[in-house]
């Protein structure tokens, strides 16, 4: 076998998808807007900067103004700070305690396993939007809240998820050789079992930074977004009211809400094919 | 080769199984073996025989929830394997006492590369830099016998064929230079070329470290080239010890006798130049947790009379230097 023949990158495989490209193309558009806002709007989101219920494309302003005369190209660069701040945090925070408690779960088994899997089937059985209003609206609509509430509605099913390839994982052959080379469990665990895990965890993240995203903008919509910050969920329940005569308001976010999940899911699905070639053919 | 003192001596060593309703029923019975450097002993039997429950109960391998070691002990170097709390243990996995398994293809971990893998082994039992790890598993790797080590190291598992796969497991399990080394039917997995080699390359190391060698196998052309002694296991138990030259020519026990008539040899020319006729032992092993009073053969024994079913036979001394544990023992056919 030809050895060092190189294969191609992770990143080249997830180009070449015609998915993948197009959820890169699109998430890069959303990232620099969400980077630039500062320097492409000055002003605060919240600012009225012209005349109320400026249709877009005709005025000033690209996208038009809102109801009270904001600019909405403002409020969507600001908007993407808040949903990619919110994906890509509450993803973290699911991630970093799904594997913890499906890793020891899958891994030790015995009345850990089962003390865990109680916990999370408790926490499956509550409606996950529902449960993310009620701790939001007993906690207060701020930041740390949201993202704190998104993450314990969700990371029940990736523990599960874990957990499950961890146990596959561990009654292979190789588990057994490590142990019996006296490797702490720990170590065999974090060295030898995880990395074998990483896969299915990375493109379950993916697709949970999408579901983050809705449920931010869900929560904003209903009014339990953080009051302080422009989000694009806060910008659609402002403009409900006038759908009729100024459909603008509510599409021009719904469409930056719809094309970042969606980019996130098209990376997602790209993701899975380049990691999991066998699960294609 | 020098063969000097026990370095591994296991006495009596019982292990059970809790079965589902609780009670333990042995899958190790009574077992005494010893080992001395730079001896190879073979431990044969069919499948289902306790050859396997034997080499993870001496490294405790097998899951403490639903098994245990019930009486005997394990000696090697002082300690006695038995009765160490799990961080002992560890320490001595790998370091003094070390395993191959059979499948070189599932025994290494797949997203690593081989050369990490030696490493690993290294560092977790010395305290070494990563250069200077990284230094002695491209020595391993050059010392079993695989070409341009240095950029080897750097592959994972699946750019390796199987023969060289499994001289990867070998120098994982031999890093710290183990005095024992347990290997698992480790050619089981492989062609017969191959096997030759890698049996070779056990052989060769097991001199140059001055290890003792238990070598699991349902191969008997294997033991008879490989190994200076011989045990045969039934259902759990001893039943049978001797030098290999006796074994192969003088076997006592029926199984022993069974288990030898049921592997072609074409050398085994009977009066009228025909070949032996091949048999085969009928029925299988019975289930561990299904054993009667008796001798668990017994059923499928030509030999087995009343005295068969009622008592266990105990291991008894032989002329040869072996034992045998039979109402009925000797006379080769």
């Amino acid at each position: 076998m030809a050895g060092n023949s190189k294969r191609p990158s992770l990143a080249a495989n997830l180009l070449r998808n015609p998915s993948g490209a197009i959820g890169f193309l699109l998430l890069a558009s959303v990232i620099s807007m969400a980077a630039f806002a500062s320097v492409l709007f000055p002003e605060d989101p919240f600012e009225m900067v012209g005349m109320p219920f400026e249709a877009p494309f005709t005025g000033d302003y690209l996208l038009g103004t809102d109801m009270l005369g904001r600019d909405i190209a403002a409020g969507i660069a600001y908007g993407a700070r808040i949903s990619l701040l919110v994906g890509v945090v509450s993803t973290v925070v699911i991630v970093v305690l799904g594997t913890v408690v499906g890793a020891l779960a899958g891994y030790y088994g015995g009345w850990i396993d089962t003390a865990a899997m109680r916990v999370t089937e408790f926490f499956q059985t509550i409606p996950t939007f529902i449960g993310a209003i009620v701790i939001v609206a007993v906690l207060g609509p701020t930041l740390p809240n949201i993202i704190g509430a998104i993450a314990i509605v969700s990371w029940a099913p990736l523990a599960r998820l874990v957990r499950a390839e961890v146990k596959s994982v561990k009654s292979r052959e190789f588990v057994e050789a490590c142990v019996s080379l006296g490797m702490h469990d720990l170590r065999i665990l974090a060295v030898q079992i995880l990395p074998n895990v990483l896969t299915t965890i990375v493109v379950a993240g993916s697709l949970m930074v999408a579901t983050a995203i809705l449920f931010e903008a869900g929560l904003s919509f209903l009014g339990l977004g953080d009051p302080n910050t422009m989000t694009w969920g806060y910008m659609i329940g402002a403009g409900r009211s006038a759908i009729r005569t100024a459909w603008w308001m509510v599409t021009i976010p719904g469409l930056a809400v719809l094309l970042t999940v969606l980019a996130i899911n098209l990376i997602g699905d790209a993701l899975n094919e380049a990691l999991n070639p066998r699960a294609k053919r | 080769m020098s063969i000097s003192s026990p370095v591994l001596q296991v006495e009596g060593l019982r292990t059970e199984f809790r079965s589902r309703r609780s009670h333990w029923f042995p899958v190790v019975n009574d077992v005494d073996l010893h080992l001395a450097a730079g001896e190879t002993l073979a431990v044969v039997g069919e499948s289902g025989c306790g050859k396997s429950m034997l080499a993870h109960s001496m490294l405790q391998l097998l899951p403490k929830r639903i098994s245990r070691i019930a009486a005997g002990s394990i000696r090697l170097g002082g300690a006695d394997l038995a009765r160490l709390s799990d961080a002992e243990m560890r320490r001595v996995r790998g370091k003094d006492i070390s395993m191959v398994f059979q499948e070189p293809m599932t025994s290494l971990n797949p997203l690593m590369k081989v050369g990490r893998q030696i490493e690993e082994s290294i560092r977790e039992h010395e305290a070494c830099g990563a250069a200077e790890a990284r230094r002695r598993a491209v020595e391993l790797m050059e010392t079993v016998g695989i070409p341009e080590a240095e950029l080897r190291a750097d592959q994972y598992p699946f750019q390796l064929s199987g023969g060289m796969r499994q001289r990867v497991v070998i120098a994982i399990a031999l890093a710290c230079r183990p005095r024992v080394l347990i290997a698992d039917e480790p050619t089981t997995a492989l062609d017969v070329t191959i096997q030759a080699q890698v049996l070779e390359l056990i052989d060769r190391l097991k001199t140059e470290i001055g290890m003792g060698v238990i070598l699991i196998t349902h191969d008997l052309g294997v033991v008879a080239e490989w190994a200076q002694r011989v045990m045969v296991m039934y259902a759990g138990r001893k039943v049978e010890e001797a030098d290999t030259e006796t074994f192969f020519s003088r076997p006592a026990h029926p199984y022993s006798q069974a288990l030898l008539s049921s592997v072609p040899r074409p050398d085994a020319v009977i009066d009228g130049g025909e070949t032996m006729p091949l048999t085969e032992i009928g029925g299988t092993v019975p289930p561990m947790d299904q054993l009667g009073s008796g001798c668990a053969f017994a059923a499928r024994c030509t030999r087995a009379t009343d005295d068969c079913l009622d008592a266990v036979p105990v291991l008894a001394g032989l002329p040869s230097g072996g034992c045998v544990a039979c109402f009925h023992a000797g006379a080769f056919r």
